[in-house]
């Protein structure tokens, strides 16, 4: 998936489709992350305890704003040049494939299929598609020395929300 | 005086950006966000000269990232604001004070555009009377405008101001204590494990010594760069130096200082390994029973629904947040306090935050649902983070106690008692707040 290529070339150059959606996110929007945080937050609360629920919809949607917000100061802050928009957009959109999990593992749960180590399955298919396009796109920004220091947040980012998944 | 150097001084107040331009079909705003971009660039001459924005520029307002503001100065200081705002005291009082003199004050600034009416519809609708033009106006029309453009200045530019605390938290400063590359990270991670029972050794070796460019130059034989500086302080002691140079460190290095950037992420994945380990190892202990009860009572199994608890995640979170942000600060205080001088905040979360990577490993130990080891394991982690935090703490301290500094011998002892006593609450709240088993 080209993470090691991510940490070690001295210019991230993203291919040719990857550069094609990143300059297309560069008008950025929130929309749809919105509708995505938002459709991944129901989700998973609607398969809660019912004690809970309330809970783990907050839960992922502070995560999820404060969690995109918290990776991307914490880039400029390593010396990476980004706009704060534009950031939270594509790590926004990048949470879809995780809400596709999260979709998948809630149907398959009620039939034979829903077992533990297949919905890790689902879930790391997701959280690797996840990290593809946002791994570059924050590795671009920062050089070559600190770059694992921007992406591990963005990975931590997302093995959060997809353990929130994985749980509910 | 210069009113136009005043402007510049009340236009620093500006940044970051005081109104958030919104989306309103009022022209006033763009010109106003227009404006304010091309605040640093060059004095505000003529607010209407570019009439369109793109969508980038009215946007990146909020942005907090220096490629937009290259070209102006870097933030400016506390104290440049505060200087800033008594000016603008200042000026405000000789506002309101009905004078001749005011009148003529009054018509130099109109012949400038006031910053108030570049700040956007808050003020802008509110001032309608006050137009770009100079023109002659009854004197207590522009004593009560000026009041009320005061005011809503002062008001619109409090929030930026309250989010950065006056400049303290904004991006700016906070940069330099986010310095470090991916091989100092690493490197402070290790040593806080293996210097934690040498005397400053955390402090001396890792922080202020560049032992992590000797030793990246050692291996890879290319020639390390000295990359910023911080000064060695005071209280660095460079007897205990010797017996760490095994890279031959000529003493007195200027490292990178202490950083933000490892307290801030160790926490955080403590936080997440809290959680998880703690709910597996309830989850481990809760089948463990319904086997059990299965065993013992022949096959009807426990009724007992086990649920996953997402408010360990929000306790792990302010719990960890507070003994590695809080506590330093705390401890800062009473260290200033006391007289002693030679920690800043940003070395003691540094100890704080580097001492909770013994804790790790235990998290994942403690995941079995065994209690005399996970009381075991939260011991060792718990002596190990609290040999680091103490043995580079307490050199300062006695040596501020010896030297007839601010301390007496006996509140010396004291304070070293108070931080091996917050040591062992978090260790006792690691514990039973995380790992407790209620045993029926």
């Amino acid at each position: 998936f080209g993470y090691v290529g991510v940490l070690q070339e001295e210019n991230v150059e993203a291919s040719e489709g990857q550069r094609n959606v990143l300059n297309q996110l560069r008008d950025w929007d929130l929309w749809g992350p919105l509708f995505i945080c938002l459709s991944l937050a129901i989700i998973l609360s609607l398969r809660a305890p019912t004690k809970q629920t309330s809970h783990v919809f907050t839960t992922v949607f502070v995560v999820m704003w404060i969690g995109s917000l918290v990776v991307t100061i914490n880039a400029q802050l390593l010396g990476a040049n980004m706009s704060i928009f534009q950031s939270l957009c594509v790590l926004g959109y990048c949470v879809f494939p995780l809400t596709v999990s999260a979709l998948t593992i809630a149907l398959l749960r009620v039939t034979w299929l829903g077992m533990l180590w297949l919905d890790l399955i689902w879930l790391s298919i997701g959280f690797l598609w996840a990290t593809r396009v946002s791994s570059v796109f924050v590795g671009q920004f920062v050089k070559k020395e600190r770059r694992l220091l921007a992406l591990y947040p963005v990975f931590f980012f997302y093995l959060i929300l997809g353990w929130l998944i994985l749980l509910f | 005086m210069s009113s136009h150097f005043k402007r510049d001084d009340l236009f620093l107040l500006d940044w970051p950006r005081s109104s958030p331009p919104k989306r309103t079909c009022c022209s006033n705003t763009i010109i106003a966000v227009e404006v304010n971009n091309n605040i640093m660039s060059s004095p505000p001459e003529n607010p209407f000269s570019s009439g369109d924005t793109d969508d980038n520029n009215r946007f990146d307002a909020f942005q907090l990232s220096p490629d937009k503001t290259s070209s102006r100065s870097s933030l400016p200081s506390l104290q440049s604001i505060q200087a800033a705002q008594q000016q603008q005291q200042m000026q405000q009082q000789q506002r309101a004070a009905p004078s001749s003199s005011q009148q003529q004050q009054q018509s130099t600034f109109d012949n400038l555009p006031s910053p108030e009416e570049l700040q956007g519809p808050i003020s802008s609708t509110t001032n309608n009377n006050n137009d770009w033009i100079p023109q002659p106006s009854s004197t207590a029309n522009n004593n009560i405008n000026n009041n009320i453009n005061d005011n809503q200045q002062s008001s619109s530019s409090i929030l930026p101001k309250f989010l950065t605390c006056g400049g303290a938290l904004s991006i700016e400063s906070l940069r330099p204590y986010f310095d470090v590359d991916t091989a100092d990270i690493i490197l402070r991670m290790k040593s806080s494990i293996k210097y934690c029972n040498v005397p400053d050794g955390f402090r001396n070796e890792v922080l202020y010594s560049d032992n992590a460019m000797r030793l990246s130059a050692f291996r890879e034989s290319t020639a390390a760069g000295g990359e910023g500086g911080e000064t060695t302080t005071a209280g660095a002691s460079t007897s205990s130096s010797s017996e760490v140079t095994s890279v031959g460190n000529v003493g007195g290095g200027e490292g990178k200082g202490p950083d933000l950037y490892g307290p801030t992420w160790i926490t955080m994945t403590l936080v997440f390994f809290l959680a998880v380990t703690s709910n597996l190892s309830l989850y481990f202990h809760h089948s463990g029973k319904q086997y059990q009860s299965l065993v013992d009572e022949g096959g009807v199994a426990a009724e007992e629904e086990w649920d996953y608890d997402i408010n360990q995640l929000l306790h792990a979170t302010w719990i960890l947040y507070s003994f590695s942000f809080l506590l330093p600060m705390g401890l800062y205080l009473m260290f200033r306090l006391m007289g002693i001088i030679s920690f800043s905040v940003v070395d003691l979360i540094c100890f704080y935050g580097y001492s909770l990577v013994a804790y790790i490993p235990t998290t994942w130990i403690c995941v079995a649902p065994v209690s005399w080891l996970q009381w075991l394991s939260l011991c060792i982690s718990t002596v190990v983070s609290g040999m680091l935090v103490l043995r580079n703490v307490t050199g300062p301290i006695l040596e501020s106690a010896g030297g007839g500094g601010g301390v007496g011998q006996g509140k010396s002892g004291g304070l070293i008692m108070a931080v091996i006593g917050c040591h062992f609450i978090f260790f006792l709240v690691m514990k039973l707040a995380f790992y407790h088993h209620v045993h029926h």
